[in-house]
Formats: C-alpha cells, sequence, structure tokens
C-alpha cells in the first residue's frame, strides 16, 4: 500500500487481451488502495471479478490464497503485516436477514480494504466513498477485458 | 443470629467499540478492570478477561449478583459478542442481566456539570447516535430520546453551550466546532475510552431499583433501521 491518496473520478480505463494483462492492472490497483477503503465490483459471471481479486491479494501479500465466497458471503485474508483484506461475494444472497446479519458497516468503516463482488446487489449499504471495478467482455476475444476504475468521494 | 449483608457484586462487559472490557465492582466500589484498544479483540479477550479477572480478585462466578452489559449503539458484531457473553453467563448462573445504554455511560463519566451533555457515537455514512443529557443535583437524566441524526444537522440539535462527549470526539471536534462555534465544548481532558466504573455506577443504580432486563428478549440498542432494498 501506498500513502499517496488518489482523487476521486475516472482512475484507470483501458482494454486488455489476456489474463495476465488483468493480473498486472489488479496487483498495481493493490498499491493504490488505501486501508479503510471499499472496492466495489461490477461484471456479469465469468467476467474475471474473482480473478481480479485473487491477484490484488496476491501483490497486497496476503498469506492466504484469494478463493471465491460465493457460499460463505465473506473471506478473510491478511498479510504479515496484519492488513486485514475482507472479500465479499453477494451472488447467492438469499435475503434481508442474512445480510442484517453480517453487520456490514463494521467491516464497511474499518481499519481494513474491503473487495465486494456482485456490489449491485447491496448498492444501499456500500459507503459513497468507495472505488468501483467494472469488468466487460470484448467481443470476439475470449481473455479480452473492459477494465473501468473509477473513484468516488 | 446474626445478618450477613449480601454483597453486590456487579460484572461489567463494554464491546460497544474498540474497547474489550471487563469490568468488576463490589457493593458500587470499583474491584478491578481488564480491557484491550485492539482491533478484531472481542471474541477472543472479553471471555478471557472474565475469567482471569474472577480468578485474580478471588470471587467465583457464583458470586457474581448480575450482569451489566454496554447496551449500545455502536458495532453490530461487537454487541452481538458483548449480549451473548452478557446472557450465556446470566443464564448460566441464573442471575439478572442489566443494560446500560453506552451514550448515558459517556454523558455520566464525564461528571456534573452545569451545561447540558451531548453524548454522541459515530454512526458513520456522516451520521451520529446521540442524546441529550442534563445533571439534577447528582442525578443525570436524559432529556431526550436516543437518535441517529446526520451531524450537519447539528445546528438544528444544539442551541445553547453544550459539552460534545463520545468515543470519536477527536474525530468530529473540528467540523462540529465549525457547525456550532461558540456553543460546542470539548471539557478537557478529551476522553475516548468509555470508563468501566461509570458502566457499573449505571448498574448498580439499576441494580437496587431492579431495573432488570428479560434475558431472552433484551437486545443491543441498534438504532439504526435496518433500510436495504434487495
Amino acid at each position: 500500500m501506498t500513502s499517496k491518496k488518489v482523487k476521486s473520478g475516472s482512475y484507470l480505463s483501458q482494454e486488455i487481451l489476456s489474463a495476465q494483462q488483468t493480473a498486472a492492472i489488479a496487483a498495481q490497483f493493490s498499491s493504490v488502495v488505501q486501508v479503510g477503503e471499499v472496492v466495489a465490483f461490477f461484471g456479469e459471471l465469468g467476467s474475471g471479478k474473482t480473478f481480479f481479486i485473487k491477484a490484488f491479494c496476491q501483490a497486497a501479500g496476503t498469506l492466504q490464497q484469494a478463493t471465491s465466497p460465493s457460499f460463505t458471503l465473506i473471506n478473510e485474508y491478511y498479510t504479515a503485516e496484519n492488513l486485514f483484506i475482507y472479500h465479499f461475494d453477494f451472488y447467492r444472497l438469499k435475503n434481508m436477514a442474512e445480510l442484517q446479519n453480517l453487520g456490514l458497516d463494521d467491516f464497511f468503516y474499518d481499519h481494513n480494504i474491503c473487495l465486494v463482488e456482485w456490489a449491485d446487489k447491496i448498492l444501499t449499504f456500500l459507503p459513497d466513498r468507495r472505488w468501483e471495478v467494472y469488468l466487460e467482455f470484448l467481443p470476439g476475444q475470449p481473455d479480452g477485458r473492459k477494465i473501468n476504475i473509477v473513484k468516488k468521494e | 443470629m446474626t445478618s450477613v449483608k449480601q454483597e453486590i457484586v456487579l460484572l461489567g462487559l463494554e464491546t460497544s467499540g474498540l474497547t474489550s472490557g471487563v469490568y468488576l465492582s463490589r457493593d458500587n466500589q470499583m474491584l478491578g478492570e481488564m480491557a484491550l484498544n485492539i482491533r478484531n479483540i472481542h471474541s477472543r479477550g472479553v471471555a478471557l478477561f472474565v475469567d482471569q479477572l474472577i480468578k485474580l480478585t478471588d470471587l467465583s462466578l457464583k458470586q457474581i449478583s448480575a450482569v451489566v452489559v454496554s447496551a449500545g449503539p455502536g458495532s453490530f458484531t461487537g454487541l452481538r459478542i458483548g449480549y451473548s457473553i452478557a446472557k450465556g453467563l446470566a443464564h448460566a448462573l441464573q442471575k439478572p442481566v442489566i443494560e446500560v445504554p453506552t451514550l448515558d455511560v459517556w454523558a455520566y463519566q464525564q461528571g456534573q456539570t452545569r451545561f447540558p451533555v451531548f453524548s454522541f457515537i459515530d454512526a458513520h455514512r456522516q451520521e451520529i447516535f446521540h442524546a441529550f443529557y442534563r445533571w439534577e443535583g447528582k442525578e443525570l437524566k436524559r432529556i431526550t430520546d436516543y437518535q441517529i441524526t446526520a451531524v450537519e444537522s447539528l445546528p438544528d440539535l444544539v442551541h445553547e453551550k453544550t459539552i460534545l462527549v463520545g468515543p470519536d470526539t477527536d474525530r468530529f471536534s473540528r467540523q462540529m466546532q465549525h457547525l456550532l462555534g461558540d456553543l460546542a465544548f470539548f471539557a478537557y481532558p478529551i476522553q475516548l475510552q468509555l470508563q468501566g466504573w461509570a458502566l457499573l455506577q449505571l448498574g448498580y443504580q439499576k441494580f437496587i431499583t431492579e431495573k432488570f432486563s428479560d434475558l431472552n428478549s433484551c437486545e443491543p440498542l441498534y438504532l439504526r433501521p435496518f433500510k436495504g432494498i434487495l
């Protein structure tokens, strides 16, 4: 993590053609996200959200490899420096009670980093100040993606 | 035949914020406390502290007269841990639970003053949980409901010189001073940690007036309505 804070607005908009390029962007992005920030991920099934997060966490130095928390809703990873990263996946979110029992604010407003897949399912619960990462397929390019990263204040 | 006066031993638990605190008092005198201000420690710390504190004070859990829990508002998960332990102990020991709203503790620990006291806790999203208090003699009276309000609306609430207290005073002091001008008053030294003696003294007042909570239905004072749409 760097100590330099990025201003709000578009941070990155890029078309890439390989998974390696996605991983490189994720790794670079992990050095920009600050402790206490939330990153919301948007993209269809298979667009590479979990792949992006795996590369993000690896670059951040988590002691655990990121895996999809589709069934557990939250995974917790941490680094040797005691940085905690919480990885959410709301694809299988069934009802409000499930969400209520998570105590999301405790995660979103604490000294950690939160990475949220299927963020569109919980938009009203996200902090206004957040990163948004959009992953879109590129027609005719199996590993091609358009990646947009925006910072909102 | 001599009658033996029953001691009132209170066990206090604080998990509403950063602090994991366990406190013991006997007949309204502080007996001991253990607390840590470390993140993500409630689930590991509180039960351990209860055990240690009971041992170090040569008491047994059976001697506890009631469990006093800091009732929130505050951290969702923290409060659930505090309530789980409080309820578990109370159920096993067949002793009552006493809930003390955390905002009351913050107002009380600041001490007697002729000014109104505004106790607040960060509710995130630029909102605060809060309540107003006034001292009447030696008694602290809450004069408003527990509420949640946007910080920007503070000028609508505060119309006279008021002491602002709470765990997030440091973080909000500049913004509040800007919004309220001379009406905002931060008593020195600014306290940023909930005091166990204050929790237990308020718990003691409830104990002697038998204001016990129903063990099955009592729950944290969350205050924020759950308003999401799926």
